[in-house]
């Protein structure tokens, strides 16, 4: 069994990750929940367990016993798809995030009897793995002792292969997680409908078109970053942030593209539909918008596949901006945490461990990023609708542009030339971007001068008594 | 008892180390195909304008998870954006333009069946006709491992030998959103002009 798991490490990867993301989800609504209360000033869960610690278990328990409950006008078939829908997609999302770069192993096989041993050898590698090298074949001769054979005659062969440590590598894997995250808003919109409930269906209305307004400068800005690496993948784009520039500032994204960045987290704001983005659910106007018909685990589902998606998005968030799973400055110590075997590849190592250590870090920068989620949840008022609107299609979707040609000059004119697989983002490149942003910055800043004044939405009613006129003060 | 395990587990991975790549690739075949498939059925026997809609989105994914098994992934994601993502207008517009009851069902005249058949088998014909003419002699030409298709050679593609027509057709989207655009913003609301003050005044006096 083990070496199963040793020729198909993905597996046993799918299952730890799936494991964790679901686990941790359980203790995000725990951090949720806290964070409220810090922000209320008041103290939180803490009756279950230490510190509230067992609280996701007591919420999971009162979510299998409360009733399954369903409107009896309700489309049946679609009302139990739509979380269903929305869970599997956030799941099969998680597939491509890239935990710790890649696992360069050295596996001695015993291959006697094979009538052709470097074939035989080669089946060893897993699927997922990329051979180094071609494999080394030994003939151990028959140690006889006086006639009598100690031990039979052997062949063994030594093969090096590397595999990436997560659960699939796909050369489209930003494309991808777009792609199946743009369908978590079927579950929303099926579910909203489904219920024939009109709140539902009005909170399904907004999501749907906060979302087609949103997804336009979030790939834009996902884009910015695609180009200046020309790769579409995850791995490789945070491979490539793995490096200093004047061997003190780390090499990420965020300090090249800050506006980008900030793009980026609002729109995954949106995406996650949580406040100030969260038009679909409001509770002062929808009662639960699209859920309010939902109990029970149908409404777990849709609760696990918020929060399952806010890890996604933000471990996205963390692979496009934050260098992914390199932990900086330590690795000037410990050089094997970067690499140390291909100079111009640090994201391959020997040592199993560091692949862990590394999954731990990209893991708590994602914990850290959604943590700035549940702040701002709890510190912003919820946008109007046509502040929203106004959000994306007069500030995000124009900036987002303007990035987009500032990225492709400065990558025309400062791009590393030679070898494109091991492009990466030079001093001199890393300036003009920031001189790009600064001026993007104060572009956006004087057209917005130039701009006439967004539309009067809330038609002012002139008459007595509305508190647009204010005669009506020194009248009455 | 040491010896079974022994057995189990080796017996175990053998069958775990056969059934690996070719058994998961057709079990994901059969079931991406007859996911499609089955969607496709029910979209065209469901008389209600959301489901139909849903099917479609499940056919749109089976075909995305075929395309991911012939290792076609970058045509596989922009189905899945472009395609099953862009299912959602449709269901909208089946809501929004149908939204005088919720659950409005498709009551097809028998000449509007008559006619859909006919194309459908007209279609139909001429599918099987272009798949006999050009029969893939299947297995012969499998490309080899590892092989993929890469992005940038289709960037390069689009942006080299194919520019024009892919100019001509971003072109032709932009003229598209815009009269969208331009049809959907309609005339302008009149807002009713603002009254004077010596109005107002009048006004206070008559409410007052």
């Amino acid at each position: 069994m083990i070496e199963f798991f040793q020729e198909h490490p993905w597996i046993i990867i799918a299952l730890v990750a799936h494991g964790a993301v679901l686990g941790t989800v359980a203790y995000l609504i725990l951090l949720e929940r806290k964070t409220a209360s810090w922000v209320q000033d008041r103290i939180g869960p803490n009756r279950v367990g230490p510190w509230g610690l067992l609280q996701p278990i007591a919420d999971g328990l009162k979510f299998i016993l409360k009733e399954d409950y369903r409107p009896a006008s309700a489309d049946k078939v679609l009302f139990s798809l739509a979380p269903c829908l929305m869970i599997i997609v956030i799941i099969i999302s998680i597939a491509v995030l890239p935990w710790g770069g890649e696992h360069q192993v050295t596996r001695t096989i015993d291959v006697t009897g094979q009538t052709d041993a470097r074939l035989a050898a080669i089946s060893h590698v897993p699927s997922v793995g990329v051979m180094v090298g071609e494999p080394k074949i030994e003939q151990i001769a028959a140690t006889t002792d006086a006639g009598e054979v100690m031990a039979p005659a052997r062949t063994l062969a030594t093969v090096t292969y590397r595999y990436p440590f997560q659960i699939a590598k796909l050369n489209i894997g930003v494309l991808f997680i777009l792609g199946v995250l743009s369908l978590a808003i079927y579950g929303v919109v099926l579910g909203g409908w489904a219920s024939n409930n009109k709140f539902s269906f009005l909170g399904a209305l907004r999501a749907t078109a906060q979302m087609v307004s949103y997804e336009i400068p979030l790939g834009l800005s996902v884009l910015c970053i695609v180009i200046m690496f020309g790769t579409l993948d995850l791995g490789e784009i945070v491979e490539k942030q793995v490096s200093y520039w004047g061997h003190v500032i780390p090499a990420w994204n965020v300090f090249t593209q800050p506006i980008t960045f900030l793009m980026f987290l609002i729109c995954i704001h949106a995406e996650a539909n949580r406040a100030p983005f969260d038009l679909a659910e409001c509770e002062q106007e929808l009662v639960g918008g699209y859920h309010t018909e939902y109990s029970s685990m149908r409404f777990a589902l849709f609760f696990l596949a918020e929060y399952a998606g806010m890890i996604t998005t933000s471990a996205v968030c963390v692979a496009l901006f934050f260098g992914g799973w390199h932990i900086p400055w330590l690795d000037k110590i410990w050089p094997a945490l970067s690499g140390g075997v291909d100079p111009t590849n640090p994201s391959i190592t020997t040592s199993l461990t560091v692949c862990l250590i590394r999954t731990f870090a990209f893991f708590t920068k994602t914990v850290a990023i959604i943590f700035i989620f549940m702040w701002v949840r709890w510190s912003l008022p919820r946008f109007r609708f046509d502040q929203l609107m106004m959000l994306a299609w007069r500030a995000l979707i124009p900036m987002s542009l303007a990035m987009l040609m500032v990225t492709t000059l400065v990558v025309y004119y400062f791009g590393t030339e030679g070898n494109r697989a091991y492009m990466r983002v030079g001093g001199k490149m890393a300036v003009a971007l920031m001189i790009g942003n600064v001026a993007v910055l104060a572009g956006t800043m004087f057209i917005s001068k130039l701009l006439p004044a967004p539309p009067e939405t809330n038609r002012r009613v002139r008459v007595i008594g509305s508190r647009f006129n204010r005669t009506s003060v020194a009248a009455g | 008892m040491r010896l079974f395990l022994q057995l189990t587990t080796d017996s175990m991975t053998v069958i775990l180390a056969q059934t690996s790549t070719e058994l998961t690739t057709a079990v994901l075949f059969y079931l991406f195909a007859s996911m499609s498939a089955a969607a496709a059925v029910w979209m065209v026997l469901s008389r209600n304008i959301v489901r139909t809609a849903v099917a479609l989105l499940f056919t749109l994914l089976g075909v995305a998870g075929l395309y991911f098994l012939l290792d076609a992934e970058f045509l596989a994601a922009v189905q899945l954006v472009v395609y099953a993502g862009g299912t959602l207008i449709l269901i909208i517009f089946g809501v929004m333009l149908t939204s005088k009851s919720p659950y409005s069902k498709f009551e097809p005249k028998l000449v509007e069946v008559i006619v859909a058949v006919s194309v459908a088998a007209v279609l139909f014909v001429a599918l099987l006709m272009a798949i006999n003419n050009s029969m893939p002699t299947f297995g012969t030409d499998a490309q080899p491992a590892g092989a993929r298709y890469p992005v940038d050679l289709l960037g390069q593609a689009l942006l080299g030998d194919y520019l024009v027509p892919f100019e001509l057709s971003s072109v032709l989207l932009l003229v598209v959103m815009i009269g969208a655009a331009y049809l959907a913003k309609g005339r302008k609301h009149e807002a009713p002009p603002a009254l004077t003050t010596s109005e107002l005044s009048r006004q206070a006096k008559r409410w007052s």
